[in-house]
């Protein structure tokens, strides 16, 4: 039996790890493809180099551009500008002294986890920005998958176990329709109806009130929660549409499935056979779902962060791309890939620790080594 | 036989099902014609009785099981059910509770052992929870009576420790057959039990259910394509022609002389095969 036992947590755990380095490898993939996509776009990033740095102007001098080009390798081949990005030598003017520059910042880049400085403001460092606002996307975002499931999943269970009543139809339907309806459509809509010009019931732009310095504690709590609800419901909707939709299948699949006709036929009580029997096994695929809701949320919050100004991780992102800030968009761009990446990794894991079939599916080598293992003892 | 000798009395058993025709979007089309999955079928079945049901593909067979375990619900009929150890009962007419509680005389095997166990519980979990469910044995007690059971039908204890998926389909079969033994049944319902497993198991298992039912005198009403396993193992026999009941009897008599036509086919077909 411990033999067994050890196996299975060998192999989930080498399986887990092959599974990392995957990820790690599409990481740097889409790290590559984003960096030769943004540049092959149209827009040259040293015209909108900012009055900030010019202050005589509207438009920035030729000099000042060429000295921007030259200081964020514009004008270098693709392939030194990537490795420059990379890092972790700073291949810059000011770089390291093997690659001609002048040693002022030998060291920098991705591997470093170095983003840069911003184009238009070069005292803020990206990496620490992008931090700010992920204080701000990441509750959000979490809010919102939270929101999905708690609600998906009762709608989703009562669906399935009346499938085909008047109740599953209209519920099914209702989702479909609110599954169809675009972000930025409902986020204008709530805006209208719940905001000043509609019932005024709620603030709709930004995260705190402008008077937000003079609340105690408590009036802050509860400005930022009527601040957040509407993004964060525009946000949950879709995701809950879709998450409900999964789970009446998966259950509809589980409550046909001979086991629970079994457990039926053993006179358990309904409860326990729709959620000890068939939601125990349909809920682990579900849970992996939160992987793929991660990107959708992410492009969701650039719609959403933009539209109730909220100074998020996607708002960020938007303004990167008008500002033709390279720094910026790769950085956004890169961190909603890795939390992608991350969702899939942890519904992975979460999926190895909860089904004991993880170890051995999709992978006849270890079934033979487990019937190896059964030899063994015999 | 006087009728308390019965374990089960079955009377005029219908069943018909809406018709598969479909129209547009799968929607199922009103008049497509309903296919009779049983029509009247009435039996009996003594205590400790060894009772086969055969016919062709199509015949109603499973429809018969799942209506007698209560599984799908029937347009017509009554099934009465004396267990020696408790009341006498309208067994589809009980209320949704007292039929929980009344499960625990009949009690089925499927065809397919693997996706009849729980994928995500370790076998013992499947074995005890009928114990406790119907309030026979709570806590320890509960898993020493199911590696008792197990240990009955040939599993080793530390067998039971394991996932579904890591037994063989011959141990996933006998866990069902403790299982189904776990609450104390008087009948056991057996749907083509055997047909998932190959010859050499076949055997083992049919033995192994021998054993059980003289050893706890559970009458066993069973679905079999095999007439050769009916031969050895049933006492009376039931021949079903869609949905109808058209022969019944002892075995050697209507498997020996068989006297309607349909019979004598099925008879005909397995000697050839
Ligand atoms: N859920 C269902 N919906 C519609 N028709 C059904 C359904 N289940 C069974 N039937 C039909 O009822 C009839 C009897 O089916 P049943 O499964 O009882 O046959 P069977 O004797 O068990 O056959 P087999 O030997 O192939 O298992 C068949 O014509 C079948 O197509
Ligand atoms: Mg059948």
């Amino acid at each position: 039996m411990t033999s067994t036992g050890l196996e299975r947590e060998v192999h989930a755990a080498l399986r887990l790890f092959q599974r990392l380095a995957g990820r790690v490898a599409v990481f740097f993939g889409v790290s590559v493809l984003v960096f030769c996509v943004i540049h092959a776009a149209p827009g040259d990033p040293s015209l909108s180099v900012g009055v900030e740095r010019v202050e005589s102007a509207d438009a920035p001098t030729d000099a000042a551009r060429a000295r921007f080009r030259a200081e964020h390798l514009l004008d270098a081949p693709l392939w030194r500008q990537y490795l420059h990005y990379f890092g972790p030598f700073d291949l810059s003017p000011r770089g390291h002294v093997w690659f001609g520059g002048s040693g002022e910042s030998p060291w920098g880049g991705l591997v470093c986890f170095d983003f840069g400085h911003e184009f238009q403001r070069p005292t803020v460092d990206v990496g620490e920005e992008l931090l700010r606002r992920l204080a701000v996307t990441a509750p959000l975002s979490g809010l919102a998958i939270l929101f999905a499931y708690a609600l998906a999943i009762p709608l989703g269970v009562a669906c399935a176990r009346r499938r085909g009543s008047g109740f599953d139809r209209w519920v099914s339907t209702g989702l479909l329709a609110l599954f169809s309806v675009p972000a930025y459509w409902a986020a204008l809509l709530a805006m209208l109806v719940f905001g000043p010009r509609g019932l005024d019931w709620l603030p709709v732009l930004g995260l705190a009130d402008k008077d937000v310095a003079r609340f105690d504690g408590f009036e802050r709590a509860l400005d930022l929660a009527q601040h957040a609800l509407l993004p964060v419901a525009v946000l949950t909707y879709g995701g809950l549409a879709y998450v409900a939709r999964q789970t009446r299948a998966a259950m509809i699949e589980a409550l046909e499935s001979d086991y629970v006709r079994a457990a039926r036929s053993r006179g358990l009580s309904e409860a326990r056979i729709v959620w000890r029997h068939a939601f125990a096994n349909a809920v682990f695929p579900l849970l992996t779902l939160a992987g793929s809701l991660l990107p959708a949320l992410v492009g969701g919050s650039v719609l959403v962060e933009s539209i109730f100004e909220l100074p998020g991780v996607g708002r960020y992102a938007y303004e990167g791309f008008l500002r033709r800030d390279y720094n910026v968009v790769m950085a956004t761009t890169l961190v909603s890939a890795a939390m992608t990446l991350v969702g899939l990794a942890l519904s992975d894991a979460l999926y190895a620790r909860c089904d004991p079939r993880f170890a051995t599916e999709a992978d006849s080598r270890s079934s033979d080594s487990l019937s190896a293992a059964e030899a063994r003892r015999a | 036989m006087s009728p308390s000798a019965h374990l089960l009395v079955a009377r005029e058993l219908t069943k018909s099902y809406a018709g598969v025709a479909r129209g547009s979007f799968g929607a199922p089309r009103s008049g497509a014609a309903r296919v009779d999955a049983l029509v009247d079928v009435s039996f009996e079945l003594a205590h400790g009785e060894r009772l086969a049901v055969v016919g062709e593909s199509g015949s109603g067979k499973s429809t018969l099981v799942k209506a007698l375990l209560a599984l799908a619900p029937l347009d017509r009929g009554r099934v009465e059910l004396a267990p020696r150890a408790g009341p006498r009962l309208d067994w589809l007419a009980l209320s949704k509770r007292e039929r929980s509680h009344a499960r625990r005389w009949i009690q089925p095997v499927f065809q397919a052992p693997m996706e009849s166990l729980n994928p995500r519980r370790p076998v013992l979990a499947s074995l005890a929870e009928p114990l406790f469910v119907h309030g026979l044995a709570r806590g320890s007690e509960a898993e020493t009576r199911a590696l008792a059971l197990a240990q009955r039908v040939g599993l080793e204890p530390e067998t039971t420790a394991r996932f579904p998926h890591e037994l063989s389909l011959g141990q996933a079969q006998r866990a069902c057959l403790a299982r189904a033994l776990a609450p104390g049944p008087e009948l056991l319902l057996l749907d083509e039990p055997t047909s998932a497993l190959d010859v050499g198991l076949q055997a083992q298992i049919v033995d192994l259910l021998a054993e059980l039912a003289r050893e706890r005198s559970l009458a066993i009403l069973f679905v079999s394509h095999d007439l050769d396993l009916v031969r050895y193992f049933a006492d009376r026999v039931l021949v079903l022609e869609r949905g109808r009941l058209v022969e019944a009897g002892p075995v050697e008599r209507v498997l020996g002389a068989p006297e309607h036509p349909h019979t004598r086919a099925l008879v005909r077909a397995w000697g050839a095969a």
